[in-house]
């Protein structure tokens, strides 16, 4: 495969300092909410990033966009290293990376209009054209299926899927390479949730766009992801294609995770023998020792109290996996 | 006997916009040792009906129109604010989907579980204090005497979880409302919750209301299924006849719609437009706008319920799909 | 602006009856303020010695002060001046405020920091004492004393911006701004001050009264407006003086003052109630 990927992390870190009092007395404390995260993403691919809550992915999504600034690591978009642009060279370099958030009535501006709201990224770039400019607009909200009488209407006068609508239309406006979608549709119902995914899948495949796509639901990962990352306390466990990891998944974390995403099917469910974690998320200010999940471990040994496992390759390069026990 | 029958109970909000009809007329029943999943989207009417049913919500804007929630025969509705007090977090217990908010924060785990005991069940601190630490541990909270003495935010959303479970259950309710108790957990959380809920179902056969968006939950647990949309009951079964054989295009769509973990879905089809303005339901089936078998008659009336199979009810005008 | 949001606000505001009452009251006295010279019976310093502290009659409404002089003219003459230093040196403490506390609040950090502990020292300061060394030193100029009262309630001003700034800031909607690539000082203008300014209009018109009261404490020292110029403060300094053998001195500009104080409050949280976001989802 020759094609370059678009979006190359590498070794990524995100630490908040915890603060203990006024007077800091001992070693500062940092809450490692991404530790040392790697992955590539090519071109037109999708890649799923999951975990529960405390996992990390979210900071990820924002270290990405560098709407929280890493702690260290490296981000290659392109070309460019990402993390070394400041100023405006880091703003003219945002049209290639942008964001779908997961509260569609908090990220649209409520007192903007959806034009005002849309034209916004164009004119921050001079990219805005008076005369052709609206039509373009109209343009993109047909094909995100909101109508064209919307551009002078206000977010509230529309329901949470429609807004998502518009929020995907904002990202789309600066033709970007890379989308970074945040549950996008997390917050949705259950029947407007199908809309939106087959919307994103649709686009996805016609811009030929690379996606980061993070979720916490299983389920609506693995109908749009091609590839996998499971994160947990701020690392990768395990990271392989679609299908790979829900038939036959390695790690017994991400076997855990997926033992436990129910099934609408009562026949299958009451077959079902689920793999129950012990105990409770360990903090992420002070993660266990050696392999930051034996806390919890169906298959922990003693060996690995010791030292923290590293991602290795299992059966082919594309296919990682980090734990000792997985040959 | 059932242990709660609803018959067409109609909860209606008066407000500045005019009257919203978040229940419109539901009728279904829950028997002893049953555990019941209530499946509906936002605007069904699934947590306002339970909310109705124990008159906790305030009322006005809430007004019950008509209908009768009917306790071992005895109209919910209708009885003595003292009586209905006697039953609540005694007989009829509710656990709800924000632990944070149902317990309260300034006060220790130890003094809300025994609450309930000293003044329902008339129990002496020191025997509500022993009663409470049992319920802790049968809840899988290592340490409880510990625990007593915590407070909740120094719980995880879990551990919180099982706190409310405990504190549901250590009066021995005879009817459990759980209104999403699930769905601001963690998957792995989720499951060991649910296992815990159907295990105590289990020991106790007490009946249980649970209230999901999740049909993933609700195949898990539950035995009967109702389905509700924008007010009304949809649907009422056994729950693999709702799951395998489902009579109704809103439960068709709802099941076709849901994305899964263990099938291929090359697209998943999509229920077109969104959720009906509750302030501005008419007679007719509040599907009609989206329902792809629709005939003239939807509009105009809402449909009597057949029952097309054993013990399984539906509301709708359409017989074959 | 919002249309939308803020007509909702509007139909709130007029269903406040306290708040409507308030704001009608305001309103016209401001047009009695404006058309003082042509509405007002007698001249401000027109003085009629053989009339002297005259009880309230039909000549003179409110009956007449020490140097006879009509008392309802020269009411109305210390409410234009009243009014206007409350208006105008609200107004310098909004820009002052909004601007000061808006940096700090979206830039952060130590600047945020130090720009806070700096307001936190003004603050500490009896800012009242200032003012009237200044009134003292650089003798009684009006235009000094907008600018001087306008300081005093910068900061309040500063505070409160700046905390809707930081709550703003995490909000998504202007993290998809920083995203798209819009400018800083467009993010602060664009978005983060018209969401801000719920509260910046409620504390102004809560401001307001507060600076007419300082102003008549001014002027009722002697440090304010001069004679024979008068605000409502000086009005009532020399209402006090001859408050026991004409009561009516006193009690009609401080009638004025009070009703125009409880005015502008009940003003103040009619709209503070009405712009509340939560409210509007009703």
């Amino acid at each position: 495969m020759s094609t370059k990927p678009i979006l190359k992390v590498h070794n990524l870190k995100v630490y908040y300092p915890v603060r203990k009092g006024f007077i800091n007395l001992g070693e500062p404390q940092f809450l490692k909410a991404v530790d040392g995260v790697s992955f590539e993403l090519n071109p037109g691919e999708v890649l799923g990033l999951v975990g529960e809550s405390g996992c990390g992915k979210s900071s990820l999504g924002k270290a990405l966009l560098r709407l929280q600034e890493p702690t260290s690591g490296k981000i290659e978009l392109g070309d460019s290293d990402f993390l070394n642009l400041h100023g405006e060279s880091l703003r003219k370099i945002r049209p290639q990376i942008q964001m779908i958030f997961q509260d569609p009535y908090a990220s649209l501006d409520p007192r903007m209009t959806v034009e005002a709201t849309l034209k916004e990224p164009l004119e921050a770039h001079q990219l805005w054209d008076k005369n052709e400019g609206p039509k373009a607009l109209n343009q993109i909200l047909d094909r995100v299926g909101i109508s064209n009488k919307s551009l002078q209407k206000y977010p509230h006068e529309f329901s949470g899927g429609q807004r998502q609508r518009i929020a995907i239309a904002r990202a789309l406006v600066l033709k970007p390479k890379v989308i970074v979608a945040d549950e996008p549709v997390s917050s949705l119902d259950v029947s407007v949730q199908a809309q939106v995914l087959n919307l994103l899948k649709e686009i996805q495949k016609e811009f030929n766009l690379s996606m980061v796509f993070i979720s916490h639901n299983l389920a609506v990962v693995k109908y749009i992801a091609d590839k996998i990352a499971v994160m947990y306390l701020g690392k990768i466990v395990e990271t392989g294609s679609t299908n790979e990891l829900y038939s036959n998944c390695q790690h017994p974390y991400t076997q855990a995770l997926i033992s436990a995403v129910p099934i609408p099917d009562p026949k299958i469910e009451r077959g079902r023998k689920r793999i129950e974690l012990r105990g409770e998320l360990p903090s992420p200010i002070n993660p266990p020792r050696g392999c930051t999940f034996h806390t919890r471990c169906p298959i922990a040994k003693d060996s690995c109290k010791i030292s923290p496992p590293e991602l290795k390759p299992y059966q082919r390069e594309s296919w990682q996996v980090s734990c000792f026990e997985v040959k | 006997m059932a242990i709660l029958e609803i018959k067409n109970l109609q909860a209606h909000f008066h407000t500045r916009k005019g009257v919203v009809r978040a229940v419109n007329g539901i009728s279904y029943s829950l028997n002893p040792g049953e555990i019941l999943g209530i499946v509906g989207e936002s605007g069904s009417g699934k947590s306002v009906s339970q909310l109705s049913y124990l008159r906790l919500l305030p009322s006005p804007p809430l007004r019950i129109p008509g209908g009768e929630v009917l306790y071992k025969g005895e109209n919910l509705l209708k009885m003595s604010d003292e009586k209905l007090r006697s039953l609540r977090g005694n007989k009829i217990s509710m656990i709800f989907q924000e632990p944070m908010t149902s317990l309260n924060p300034y006060l220790t785990i130890g003094t809300q579980l025994t609450e309930p005991l000293m003044i329902h069940l008339g129990f002496s601190k020191k025997a509500a204090w022993k009663e409470a630490n049992a319920a802790l541990e049968k809840v899988g909270i290592a340490e409880a005497e510990k625990a007593m003495k915590a407070y909740p935010h120094e719980f995880s959303g879990g551990m919180r979880q099982r706190v409310m479970i405990a504190m549901a259950l250590t009066t021995k309710p005879e009817i459990l409302i759980a209104d999403e108790p699930t769905t601001a957990l963690d998957v792995t959380v989720q499951a060991q919750i649910l296992e815990l809920l159907k295990s105590i179902q289990k020991e106790t056969q007490m009946a249980i209301l649970l209230i999901t968006h999740d049909l993933g939950v609700i195949a898990g647990l539950a035995n009967k299924v109702v389905v509700m949309y924008a007010g009304r009951v949809f649907e009422e079964g056994p729950v693999d006849s709702i799951f395998e054989k489902s009579q109704h295009p809103y439960t068709k769509a709802l099941l076709k719609s849901t994305p899964r973990i263990d099938i291929n879905q090359e697209t998943i089809p999509v229920i077109g437009g969104s959720i009906p303005d509750l302030s501005q339901i008419g007679t007719g089936c509040p599907f009609y706008d989206r329902c792809d078998y629709r005939k003239d008659i939807c509009r105009d009336s809402f449909p009597e319920s057949r029952t097309p199979d054993l013990n399984h009810k539906t509301f709708c005008h359409v017989e074959r799909f | 602006m919002n249309n939308s949001l803020w007509t909702d606000a509007w139909h709130r505001l007029l269903r406040n009856k306290l708040a409507l009452f308030g704001a009608i009251f305001i309103g016209l006295e401001i047009l009695v303020v404006i058309l003082t010279p042509w509405i007002a019976p007698y001249g401000f310093e027109t003085q009629n010695l053989e009339l002297t502290l005259a009880k309230p009659s039909l000549v003179h409404w409110f009956g007449t002060d020490s140097l006879g002089r009509d008392l309802f003219t020269r009411i109305l003459y210390g409410g234009r001046i009243s009014i206007t230093v409350g208006l105008l040196a609200s107004l310098v403490s909004v820009l002052v405020g909004v601007v000061y506390g808006a940096v700090s609040g979206f830039v952060g950090g130590k600047t945020d920091n130090l720009m806070m502990r700096f307001v936190d020292i003004l603050y500490a300061l009896p800012f009242i004492f200032l003012v009237i060394i200044l009134m003292v030193y650089f003798g009684r100029n009006i235009l000094l004393l907008f600018i001087a009262l306008g300081l005093t309630q910068w900061l309040t001003m500063a505070r409160i911006v700046r905390g809707q700034v930081i709550s703003l800031k995490q909000k998504e909607f202007v993290e998809a701004a920083k995203s798209v690539g819009v400018k800083t000082s467009r993010i602060i203008l664009k978005h983060l001050i018209p969401n801000a300014l719920g509260p910046v209009i409620v504390y102004l018109t809560l401001t307001v009264p507060s600076v007419i009261l300082e102003e008549a404490f001014l002027s009722f020292l002697g440090l304010g407006v001069q004679a024979p110029m008068a605000s409502w403060g000086t009005l009532i300094s020399s209402g006090v003086e001859v408050m026991e053998i004409a009561p009516w001195v006193l009690f009609f500009p401080a009638l004025m003052l009070s009703v125009t104080l409880f005015s502008l409050n009940f003003l103040g949280d009619g709209l503070r109630d009405a712009l509340d976001p939560k409210g509007a989802r009703d």
